[in-house]
């Protein structure tokens, strides 16, 4: 287990040799282990440590690095490989930007030509990203040029600023808005960057010409607009209530229009907190010419997949501001290179844990209180009159975005669950509290929060809690147990619980509970297997259901199972239990009950059992329309007590086409019942199915150019594809039209299934609400509202 | 959105570089067969969508397991290791999922996370093959397991060497 503890190089060198480590370029490694330690590889290594550590004067280590950069320059291996580690240092550490920039800065004032190769080494790569539609990168090599400020020119990086915002009005149409979004906000997030960097080009009068050249695309709204919203309803969740449901474009304009504008005029209060290390330099070198940018008309990425940030915080309702507030310039600029470091990282957690805890180093560390204050001592630092920005707070509400990102974040959420798992292991003191905040934020809001992210909530909260010893103070929730199970407060301790079961086991849970939250927990549950309901005696088919059991649990030849098979649906027969309608339905029923009940034991066994039946299996599907239905019907009524597993065992079947997509969604929204809306699993089964829908047409698309432009491809494969492509889309429409008038139904009053309180039927109506919203959003379909603001906006044109 | 041949990271360490037990196995085979495979290995763990899970607790189920890594793709198969001679879990397990990126994944995010309260460590395999799911330790569970001379309830108590030494003694 030491090893991964090992890995995070950059403190604890790893004991063990990594073959290729050095092909890799991996520089955090000695590279003296065996007696060689050239100024390549010792500079590197410290460069690449730059102001981690608070003790060391920053100016100091910077000043040595830039003699090392000096001294060595004319070494060509050198220099190929320092310019290299500072370029990738830019790409993947925006914390330490403004410190390379002064690296630069100083070699240059010692030795024009250092300056010009670096310049001309990042002017290349600024334009492969460029092209290649690489934003991140772009956006980051574009702040490294701007924190060199006067280096670069008088005029700093405004040429290619203004290279960027001419070219806005070509991308500006439609289907493009993500596009036009993310080009402003590269132009808006440079600008506090270029107020601090000594460039004396960004004047106040510059500033406010460059937001009036890009205001009219800061307001863009992205055609899914309310579909991207966190929140819903009409109550905000922030003190602040314009901050509801705007994206950060929009927000980092507002930001810096007040920073020209508030009281003390240009006073750039927000840019406080970066950090500005060539202040107290001599950094009056040669200036060099940036590259001019060739802007291509198009991009090779699929624009519909960028989406803007929208502001999102867990603790913008407090009375203390721990973190910065959505007006002030500082959220929108710790925000932005947070959210980038943890995205760019995601190869080491331990390492991004780490830089996190350490974020008051990379800033001017008076913008923040001391790490680890307790939230009820930051009212003293308040009363003083110094900041109330907690950094742990800060770290973990960039986290909190990223993992209740709409419609999704760039990696998968069990990464951004690891980060805070890790957050917590190195600093629990900070960061528990700090978490134990952001859950209750969570919690007051859930009536307003989207469906999506409460399953998303639920998901982390119960995997966190697996990594702390399932400890939590859930007796302050008890007031809500007696809301029904619908109430979207009580569904979210139900879901937590039936999670937290599934990742340990139902006794161990119950152990960890407060007494009145035990009896959430049924008896059944704690059951190894779940009761074969052929061995109940009231059961009319028992003794015929058994037999069944037995012939196929004992691989009997098929004649035998026929027989058996027979002898249930004339016992059914006998007792009346048969729908003319649907002859089958009876002994399907019993069959998939068997099956699962041979494969109870794991899902090794269920998936063995399923492999050798496939068979008959698939002939049951096809006996009746409503038939694959009722399978899945089957096979969750026998895991009623874990309907994780029993969810779990429907996929198998689907990958097998023993069921369809479409009736693990009909079962689900028709059969399992209304209030089904509210379960964990129940969301899970529908997501999961609709994402392998939308997967599968979106590989298909993906090959047709390779299909349909192979050499010699004939005719019918040309046939084949179109028709599996035709087939791809008409199951995906069918799928997007159930899921819509089924839910919509729900949604409003139309469909009273008369069960059920008056309440209860007023939260199945909210959550059917809430899975629409959620699934238009993964279908990629317009939201009504939407629809009816586009309307408004042509009415004003 | 990034192409991935502009997104490698250098300036810190990966977490989902495989271990050195293939390596070592390699180095071992060169010496004896004297033949040069450097790389073998490499290529087919550059592939490989199978991970090796190991410091699990015996009474660890694969649903546990299951709910555990499906949250890092969808899971095609999984084997439990057994004890070879009881033929009950031995605390590791293959899991295989359908792409190599879900298995880089399941490194970088669940190796050294914690399932049913013990941190378990994932390594890259090759792929699983019949034989491999049982110990290989004398008493029939994982080597480890043989020499282990702490007490650790969620793998059979002491370890399978003093457990022997204990009943010599009785």
């Amino acid at each position: 287990m030491g090893d991964f503890y090992r890995r995070d190089g950059n403190r604890r060198p790893p004991k063990r040799r990594y073959r290729d480590d050095d092909e890799d370029g991996d520089y955090n490694r000695r590279g003296d282990r065996y007696g060689r330690d050239d100024p390549l590889n010792r500079l590197k290594r410290e460069t690449i440590k730059i102001a981690e550590s608070a003790l060391v004067k920053i100016e100091d280590s910077i000043q040595q690095l830039a003699d090392g950069f000096v001294k060595n320059f004319d070494d060509e291996e050198f220099r190929a490989g320092y310019l290299a580690v500072l370029h990738d240092l830019v790409v993947e550490q925006p914390f330490k930007i403004p410190f390379v920039a002064t690296i630069v800065r100083i070699a240059n004032v010692a030795n024009e030509a250092v300056g010009k190769a670096t310049i001309d080494h990042f002017g290349a790569e600024l334009h492969r990203y460029w092209k290649g539609g690489a934003f991140t990168q772009f956006k980051l090599i574009l702040r490294f040029f701007t924190c060199l400020g006067d280096m670069v020119g008088a005029d700093g990086v405004y040429p290619i600023l203004e290279q960027l915002w001419t070219k806005l009005e070509t991308y500006n149409t439609e289907g493009n808005e993500g596009l036009v979004l993310a080009i402003v906000y590269m132009i808006l997030i440079t600008l506090p960057y270029a107020a601090v960097s000594g460039s004396e080009k960004f004047s106040n009068e510059t500033i406010t010409e460059i937001l009036g050249k890009v205001e009219k695309y800061a307001d863009v709204k992205h055609p899914l607009q309310t579909l991207l919203d966190p929140f819903s309803g009409n109550q905000p969740p922030y003190n602040e209530p314009r901050a509801q449901g705007v994206h950060m474009v929009s927000v980092l304009f507002q930001n810096i229009q007040l920073s020209i504008t508030e009281e003390p005029a240009n006073d750039w209060s927000g840019t406080n907190c970066l950090p500005t290390p060539w202040k107290d330099m001599i950094t009056t070198g040669t200036a060099q010419t940036l590259p001019t940018l060739e802007l291509p008309e198009d991009f090779p990425l699929d624009k519909s997949t960028i989406f803007p940030e929208y502001y999102f915080s867990v603790f913008a309702d407090q009375p203390f501001k721990t973190v910065p507030s959505c007006m002030d310039l500082s959220n929108a600029i710790f925000r932005d290179a947070i959210v980038d470091t943890i995205n760019l990282l995601d190869c080491n957690r331990l390492t991004v844990s780490r830089y996190l805890i350490e974020l008051d180093c990379f800033y001017n560390p008076r913008s923040f209180i001391r790490r680890a204050t307790p939230y009820d001592r930051v009212n003293d630092a308040a009363a003083a009159g110094t900041s109330t920005w907690k950094p742990e707070d800060i770290a973990v509400d960039a986290i909190f975005s990223q993992l209740f990102r709409l419609p999704t974040p760039q990696h998968k959420l069990v990464y951004y669950h690891s980060i805070l798992t890790e957050l917590c292991k190195l600093q629990p003191a900070a960061i528990a509290p700090s978490l134990g905040r952001a859950i209750r934020f969570m919690y007051r809001n859930l009536e307003i929060i989207d469906t999506e992210l409460i399953y998303r909530f639920v998901d982390w909260f119960s995997h966190h809690l697996s990594n702390f010893g399932y400890t939590w103070k859930w007796a302050e929730w008890s007031e809500h147990l007696n809301f029904p199970d619908v109430h979207p407060k009580k569904a979210f301790v139900l879901g937590s619980l039936e999670k937290e079961i599934r990742l340990s086991f139902a006794t161990r849970i119950k152990g960890t509970l407060p007494d009145p939250f035990k009896e959430l927990i049924p008896e059944e549950r704690e059951k190894e297997q779940p009761v074969f309901k052929f061995d109940l005696p009231d059961n009319p088919l028992a003794d015929v259901g058994k037999d069944l059991l037995t012939v196929v649990a004992e691989r009997k030849p098929e004649p035998e199972v026929k027989e058996a098979f027979e002898k249930v649906a004339l016992a059914a027969q006998e007792r009346g239990l048969i729908d003319d309608s649907d002859p089958g339905a009876v002994t399907r029923d019993a069959y998939v009950t068997v099956i699962c009940h041979i494969g109870a034991k794991s899902l090794s066994h269920v998936l063995s059992c399923i492999e050798r039946t496939k068979e008959t299996l698939l002939a049951l599907g096809t006996e009746h329309p409503d038939a694959r239905r009722q399978i899945v019907a089957s096979v969750l009524s026998y895991w009623k007590d874990q309907p994780g597993i029993g969810a779990n065992v429907v996929d198998k079947l689907l990958n097998y086409s023993i069921i369809s997509p479409i009736s693990v969604v009909e079962y689900v929204l028709s059969d399992a019942g209304p209030e089904a809306l509210s379960r964990v699993h129940a969301w899970e089964m529908v997501a999961t199915t609709i994402n392998k829908v939308n997967n599968r047409l979106k590989q298909i698309l993906a090959a047709k150019d390779s299909v349909l432009g192979a050499e010699g491809v004939l005719p019918e494969q040309i046939a084949v594809f179109e028709e599996t492509l035709k087939g791809a889309r008409e199951e995906q429409e069918a799928i997007l039209k159930l899921v819509t008038e089924r839910l919509g139904k729900l949604a409003s009053s139309e469909e009273d299934e008369g069960e059920g309180d008056v309440e209860s039927r007023a939260w199945v109506m909210w959550w059917a609400k809430g899975w629409l919203k959620a699934f238009r959003r993964k279908f990629g379909v317009k939201d009504e509202a939407d629809v009816v603001m586009e309307n408004d906006d042509e009415v004003a044109v | 959105m990034i192409p991935a041949t502009i997104a490698k990271v250098t300036t810190v360490q990966r977490l989902d570089a495989p271990s050195s037990y293939f390596e070592k196995r390699d180095n071992k085979r060169q010496r004896r067969e004297s033949d040069t495979r450097k790389g073998a290995e490499d290529e087919t763990l550059k592939d490989a969508s199978t991970l090796y899970v190991g410091n699990l607790s015996f009474y660890t189920t694969e649903e546990q397991i299951h709910e555990l890594f499906s949250k890092c793709g969808e899971i095609k198969r999984l084997v439990m290791g057994l004890d070879r001679f009881s033929k009950t879990p031995c605390g590791f397990c293959f899991v295989e999922y359908y792409t190599n990126a879900d298995a880089l994944d399941a490194m970088k995010y669940i190796g050294g996370t914690k399932l049913d309260e013990r941190i378990i460590r994932t390594d890259l395999d090759p792929g699983f093959k019949e034989g491999r799911q049982y110990g290989r330790g004398p008493t029939g569970g994982q080597v480890r397991d043989y020499y282990r001379e702490d007490y650790d309830p969620g793998r059979g108590g002491y370890g399978g060497r003093e457990q022997r030494n204990l009943q010599e003694r009785r």
